[in-house]
């Protein structure tokens, strides 16, 4: 994708599972885990669980609730609605067409899922700004929403004091001075059982835990130490940009061993390294916006500033984004 | 860099939060305490860095269990001498 222009950002909101959990609680039932080592090397201390009766659909809906209180914009203007999910109600219909009635949004809008994890956020920016760039919509929310909590085993030690359940609300708009692309994508499924839940969909495999994640984490990192890396010296490299050129990176907040190691590998100061998941935890497609919401609420990202947002994760599927931030 | 084992050493034993004299040729995840699945990962990062991003595209160091098993694989990359 290009550079896109005469597109915005106008607003993001955010909401987290309703329990909230200190990871140094999980000692309790795990007395053989070296609590304190996990949360130095992950920099998780907190992550958000929702109730058993809770799910994406319904986290998502009290984030646009949260959205349109907060901002205030007109609902029957919206035209757009992408959600990003790998926790649907139903395989089918369509989360977003259960979220577009339930959230009393008007009918005569396009409305889609997309089936991607720590990605999502980045590529379904590109395809709202798309979306609005063809003239399809004007005014698009990208929802990202997910629920691995339900998805994870109580004595996971891999996975259960990183991720947390937690919806984005994002409103991408036609108009305005945000400059938003060029972009770069990738995909390698030859890793895709490294970052897996067996028995989710149409495919059973007897010999592996129906409904619970599984995370090959040592594979994962390596995938993300030299994809990621890699692809940020390429973008650069055609777009003749480089380190100092860019404001701030908001990397998918997967956990600081991730992002340190990303860090050092391009020499990205600890500045424009933005960490800020301390006490979130890893929300999957949620943590870019989540990111950028908390960096808005501290007037830490302003007009101007050139930020690159860089996902990846499950599938194995990766990208990134060159925003110049408008007003 | 071409990695050697007192570098290999050196690099295991500080990921696992290890005394160096604890560390040796043998250590592996099942006798080193320190060498869980959070240590691996200290350890394939700092690898990475010791090999100047050679490592990251050595997908066996990612199932690697012992110190034999990361001579082995840098080994077969031509990232270990003896």
């Amino acid at each position: 994708m290009n550079k896109l222009t005469n597109v915005s950002i106008k607003g993001i909101s955010y909401e987290l599972g309703e329990n909230e959990i200190n990871v140094d609680s999980f000692k309790n039932d795990n007395q053989d885990w070296d609590i304190s080592k996990i949360i130095s090397k992950t920099g998780i201390n907190k992550i958000f669980y929702t109730s058993s009766d809770q799910t994406a659909v319904d986290l998502a809906i009290n984030a646009i609730n949260k959205f349109f209180l907060e901002y205030n914009f007109p609902k029957s203007e919206i035209d757009g609605l992408i959600f990003v999910t790998q926790s649907p109600d139903y395989v089918l219909p369509t989360s977003a067409c259960l979220i577009q009635d339930r959230s009393n949004l008007p009918k005569k809008m396009i409305a889609f899922d997309i089936n991607l994890g720590c990605s999502g956020f980045v590529k379904s920016l590109s395809v709202a700004s798309s979306l609005i760039n063809s003239g399809t919509c004007n005014n698009c929310l990208i929802v990202t929403s997910e629920t691995y909590s339900k998805y994870i085993s109580k004595d996971d030690r891999t996975n259960k004091p990183l991720f947390s359940d937690g919806a984005s609300v994002t409103l991408v708009s036609k108009g305005g001075d945000f400059e938003i692309g060029p972009s770069k994508y990738g995909v390698d499924g030859s890793g895709a059982k490294h970052l897996i839940v067996y028995g989710s969909g149409a495919k059973h495999d007897e010999s592996k835990p129906k409904n619970e994640l599984y995370m090959n984490g040592s594979e994962v990192f390596l995938f993300t130490i030299s994809t990621v890396p890699n692809l940020i010296n390429e973008f650069f490299k055609e777009n003749n940009l480089s380190v100092k050129k860019i404001d701030k990176f908001y990397f998918h907040q997967a956990s600081k061993l991730v992002l340190n190691a990303i860090g050092k590998k391009l020499n990205i100061p600890e500045d424009k390294l933005i960490i800020n998941n301390q006490n979130i935890g890893n929300t999957v497609s949620s943590t870019i916006p989540i990111s950028l919401k908390l960096s808005l609420m501290e007037s830490s990202l302003n007009k101007g500033d050139l930020i690159l947002v860089v996902g990846f994760g499950v599938g194995l599927s990766y990208g990134l984004t060159l925003i110049k931030w408008g007003s | 860099m071409i990695l050697n084992l007192n570098l290999l050493l050196e690099i295991v034993a500080e990921s696992t939060e290890s005394e160096l004299n604890e560390v040796n040729i043998d250590s592996s995840m099942d006798n080193l305490v320190g060498w869980d699945s959070l240590g691996h990962l200290s350890i394939l990062s700092k690898l990475d860095s010791a090999t100047e991003g050679k490592a990251a595209e050595i997908n066996t160091l990612a199932d690697c269990r012992s110190v034999n098993d990361l001579i082995e694989s840098l080994k077969s990359n031509s990232l270990f001498s003896e």
